[in-house]
């Protein structure tokens, strides 16, 4: 009896999606928590900011950067072997990093080493196994794994804090290596598999359909606009729309990130105030993400994704608008419950679009986008600030480019070219 | 070519360290617990995550191999 017809527990493709998580929390979670390493590293060697801040520059840039190339290995050896990979390299990097003593050496394993693995263990790969384990229920799927990454930061940035005041930051980096060498490696060698097909299985646990010679027929639905050639997909109009709106997201996301407590502070409110806010804006993610997931795989995927940026502009709007703590309140309330609400809807809707063939390199593309949206905006924002005396121009822009996005998005056609909306009977081969 | 660089540098401190302080106190401040106890508790909750997912595995396996339906 196969499989796919008996799966009456639990579908393997949540054991995936926890593992997944897990990947998420500890690898990105990990990473952002640079920051408290920062006052005593740069005390013991004398660095100011600037210098140490320069390995964390050189990181996210090639982060980027490598995703698209990155992703066009997942595509052509598979994300487990990449996973583990990536992986075993972050692990070793963090105890690495335990024994720094100049900064070139913490400018190449921190900025260039680990920054390329983190590429091969994002949420970009791990999503991509995602989405060939589910089909209806994709974009909740894919919101559990990003929430991973918010929720890792809430647990190891304070955990990597008390470990220096405790132990010392040479220590610290050596646990963050352990756990990920002791914890997320056996987790992903036992449990990551590529694809529900390996295990006799369907896309969200289904039941198989007959085929003419009376087996189960397993073979995965195509997209309607999925090509053995990325390049082919990458040239057409749905993808630009998808990229376009995620610059958007990197873009309005980027500028909160950087500017936001020191544009409250400008305003008038205590410092404080301004982390309080930014505290609650960064918990409202997880809630924010996990909601969009759960509407995604019930409603019109990009309907969503147009509705969540342009809440995210009506907040931007809000903070330029209304006076006093209720627009800062509300700015942080709707801004952080749209934060990464984007990436389970965009996610989902790329690989309903284009397909399970070219998933990492186009999911790659696509997030590239995302980070060139950031590091322009937090640019732009500075310089405009200089210019101007005030962050308005630069909350306007964001405003402006939110409705856009909001637009670009509602103007997908996601009934001609998502797999959701395709008779089975109408399926190519 | 730094001036470049420096683009980037707000993102990647995603944990400015001043606004870390600043938590740190707040969460001494409200939760009043030992720093080491802080660090056990957090690290329980962290190695629970992949238990938990090992021992769901583990019961998949269980159930999948009578039936030999796993490759």
């Amino acid at each position: 009896m196969n499989g796919a017809r008996m799966n009456a527990g639990l579908y393997y493709g949540w054991i995936i999606v926890g593992a997944s998580f897990f990947i998420s929390f500890l690898t990105v979670g990990g990473r952002n928590g640079f920051g408290v390493f920062v006052i005593p590293m740069s005390t013991e060697f004398s660095w100011d900011r600037g210098t140490i801040s320069l390995a964390a520059s050189i990181g996210f840039l090639l982060n980027g950067l490598s995703q698209p190339f990155i992703g066009r290995l997942y595509d052509r050896v598979g994300g487990r072997k990449l996973i583990l990979v990536s992986l075993v390299t972050i692990g070793i990097s963090n105890l690495l990093l335990a024994a720094t003593n100049h900064i070139i050496f913490l400018i190449i394993v921190f900025g260039v080493v680990m920054a390329i693995a983190m590429s091969g263990g994002s949420i970009n790969t791990t999503v991509s196994i995602i989405s060939k384990w589910f089909q209806r229920k994709r974009a909740l799927a894919v919101a559990v794994v990003a929430a991973g990454a918010p929720m890792g930061g809430l647990v190891l940035v304070p955990l990597a804090s008390y470990l220096i005041e405790l132990a010392g930051w040479r220590e610290t980096w050596a646990v963050l290596g352990v756990m990920v060498l002791v914890l997320a490696v056996p987790l992903a060698y036992f449990v990551m598999r590529e694809r529900p097909e390996e295990m006799g299985l369907m896309p969200d646990g289904d039941s198989a359909p007959d085929s003419k010679d009376g087996k189960p027929d397993i073979k995965p639905r195509r997209a309607p606009l999925e090509s053995d050639r990325w390049a082919t997909c990458f040239a057409s109009f749905p993808m630009w729309q998808l990229s376009g709106a995620y610059f958007v997201c990197g873009f309005t996301t980027a500028l909160i990130s950087a500017h936001f407590v020191p544009f409250a502070i400008e305003e008038g409110y205590s410092q404080s105030m301004a982390a309080s806010a930014f505290g609650v804006m960064s918990g409202l993610n997880v809630v924010g993400v996990m909601v969009a997931g759960a509407l995604g795989d019930k409603f019109n995927r990009k309907n969503l994704l147009s509705v969540v940026y342009f809440l995210r502009g009506c907040a931007y709007i809000t903070l330029l608008v209304v006076p006093g703590l209720l627009g800062l309140w509300s700015f942080s309330l709707v801004a952080g419950f749209s934060w990464i609400a984007t990436v389970p809807l965009t996610t989902a809707l790329t690989a309903d679009v284009y397909g399970l063939r070219n998933i990492g390199i186009l999911g790659g593309i696509v997030f590239t986008a995302h980070q060139i949206g950031g590091a322009l905006s937090i640019q732009l924002a500075g310089v405009l600030r200089d210019v101007t005396g005030s962050y308005d121009s630069a909350l306007v822009i964001a405003a402006v480019l939110l409705m856009c996005a909001s637009l670009l998005s509602f103007s997908i056609r996601e009934k001609k070219y998502s797999v959701r909306y395709q008779e089975p009977a109408a399926q190519g081969a | 070519m730094l001036g470049f660089l420096s683009i980037a540098a707000h993102h990647g401190e995603a944990a400015d360290p001043d606004l870390m302080e600043w938590i740190m106190h707040r969460i001494d401040t409200l939760v009043g617990l030992d720093a080491g106890l802080i660090v056990v508790i957090l690290v329980v909750v962290i190695v629970l995550i992949p238990v938990g997912v090992l021992g769901l595995y583990a019961l998949h396996r269980r159930k999948a191999e009578p039936t030999g339906e796993e490759s």
